[in-house]
């Protein structure tokens, strides 16, 4: 178990956090700060507890014990009208990606700046934006259920990034991706991340962490196992 | 405003079968409430003309005298049940007649003597003008000396009177029970719109929507269908109201028959919209309760 260190600006803090589904502990005494600006990389094999361990900051899950902070705020303490505050600091790729079905790309994309309430000239033309960087501009008015597995994890990131938030949570952004997509998708977040975001990605993916440097934290049955400072790739 | 205005029309565009469903089912449970409204209304009217219009003509004997004819209208005043009296001598009815009957003044040529009695018309309160009342008054009246005939309204309205009486009754009862069938409806078929895009309204939580920013639009989809169902059924019921009128009308006993009127028409839209929106409101209540658990 790692202490929590005050050398860094911590943006999550997690203090011997569990979480527990029924008779199933997926986390277990995980004490944790991710620091601002750092890419981060959440390992581990199936069902060590990776995506629930992201679920926790934006309150996709509440915990079982322990607190997480984020930002300063403690998620215990949260009252249910500031949660769509939180997750707009957020921005997140799901496992499953989570695109709308009945909206076009260009929507899916667009409605993470409509509910900011962002002017409406202002989203077509950052969405716009967006998708293009994602080499989805062809394919805005496409519904989602018309693309290819790569090619909804890029809207996917799009989405994320499209709100400017100030963590980016990627569950397993490049799971089973066309070279070409996890390219792009690599470009996009290492951009974002340049631009002063802080990065976490949940992966088993081992090309992932070769190809960029970040701290790497590992999962195994809910347990925090090892926590190397940096490791990886080329920067 | 205008962008979940544009938010809705497209998701009604986007879920038209399940918005046309709602539509109509409003529209159909107003249209049997509108209906019920269109009868009682055009009852009322025919009652309270009735009612206001009840009038007693109390014809005189040829050979009365004249002290006995002030007596009589003495007696007729003093009755229970009289709002007022008013002498019409045999001349002025005369008069009257011919006036009425302007054109065929040649009918009246070979008239050597004036044919008609001196009469009084009696105008009945409101609070009396009902069948029973009336009946026993015009006995009353019969008695007098100086009474010859009395003449009063046609038995058939008593009873449409109070069949409408009963219509009044059974409309407001139904009207509620409408009311809660409507709700129940509406209700169902947001909670099933609700449930059909679970996942959507899950995605836009997770993506920092607020609460109004996703029930603002569902609000608007209530309300407009509430309106549109509304006006459905007026329109639908005016379609059958004027095949009714047209078949019915023509006779000289047709009631002066007249379409729901502009404050009723907006109370029947006003109605609708409260359902779509007290609707909405039920089904968000619960949906969000559970989505939020
Ligand atoms: N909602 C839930 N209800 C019950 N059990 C759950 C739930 N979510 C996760 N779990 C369990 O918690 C454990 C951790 O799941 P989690 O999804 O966090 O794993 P993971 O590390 O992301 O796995 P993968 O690499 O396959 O995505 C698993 O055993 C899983 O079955
Ligand atoms: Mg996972």
């Amino acid at each position: 178990m790692t202490q929590p260190d005050n050398t860094d600006e911590a943006v999550i803090r997690l203090f011997n956090v569990s979480k527990r589904f029924g008779a199933k502990l997926a986390l277990s005494n995980i004490t944790l700060d991710v620091h601002k600006g750092e890419w981060l990389y959440v390992t581990g094999p199936s069902g060590a507890g990776k995506s629930t361990l992201l679920k926790l900051f934006y309150l996709g899950e509440k915990t079982t014990s322990g607190q997480v902070l984020a930002f300063g705020t403690n998620m215990n303490r949260l009252a249910p009208r500031d949660v769509p505050f939180l997750r707009r600091r957020f921005g997140i790729i799901f496992q499953d990606f989570k695109l709308i079905p009945n909206r076009n790309v260009f929507e899916n994309v667009a409605l993470v700046l409509e509910a900011r309430g962002e002017p409406q000239n202002m989203i077509d033309k950052r969405a716009r934006n967006i998708l293009r960087h994602a080499g989805m501009d062809k394919r805005m008015e496409a519904m989602p259920t018309s693309l290819s597995g790569g090619e909804q994890q890029r809207v996917a990131v799009a989405r994320a990034i499209a709100g400017q938030p100030d963590v980016i949570l990627a569950d397993e952004p490049t799971g089973s991706l066309d070279p070409r997509s996890a390219e792009i998708i690599i470009g996009l977040l290492s951009a974002y991340h340049k631009k002063g975001a802080t990065v976490m990605v949940a992966t088993h993916d081992r090309d992932l962490l070769a190809r960029k440097q970040g701290r790497i934290i590992r999962l195994e049955e809910g347990r925090l196992v090892a926590a190397e400072p940096v490791t990886g790739g080329r920067a | 405003m205008k962008r979940y205005m544009k938010r809705t029309v497209k998701d009604f565009t986007s879920h038209a079968f399940l918005h046309s469903i709602t539509v109509v089912t409003i529209a159909l449970t107003i249209l049997i409430a509108g209906a019920l409204l269109l009868v009682v209304e055009n009852g009322e009217t025919v009652i309270a003309s009735w009612k206001n219009g009840v009038r007693i003509m109390v014809y005189l004997k040829g050979d009365a005298g004249s002290a006995e004819v002030t007596e009589a209208g003495h007696s007729l005043e003093t009755m229970g049940g009289v709002a007022k009296v008013s002498f019409i001598s045999r001349d002025e009815a005369l008069t009257d007649l011919m006036e009425s009957m302007e054109g065929q003044v040649s009918l009246f040529e070979g008239l050597g003597e004036n044919p008609l009695p001196d009469a009084y018309e009696v105008e009945v309160t409101p609070e009396a003008a009902q069948w029973d009342r009336v009946k026993a008054m015009a006995a009353a009246m019969m008695r007098l000396p100086a009474v010859d005939e009395v003449e009063y309204g046609r038995s058939w309205l008593a009873r449409v009177s109070r069949l409408l009486g009963m219509m009044e009754l059974a409309g407001i009862a139904l009207a509620g029970l409408f009311f809660i069938v409507a709700l129940f409806i509406v209700y169902n078929t947001v909670r099933l719109a609700l449930y059909s895009r679970r996942d959507e309204i899950e995605i836009m939580q997770l993506v920092g929507a607020t609460g109004a920013f996703i029930k603002i639009p569902l609000y608007l989809a209530g309300v407009m269908e509430g309106a549109m169902g509304s006006i459905l059924a007026l329109v639908t019921l005016f379609g059958a109201y004027a095949l009714f009128a047209a078949g019915a009308g023509g006779g000289a006993d047709a009631f002066p028959l007249s379409f729901l009127s502009l404050g009723s028409m907006g109370g029947v839209i006003l109605y609708g919209i409260f359902v779509g929106w007290f609707g909405c409101f039920l089904s968000l209540r619960e949906f969000m309760k559970e989505a939020s658990s």
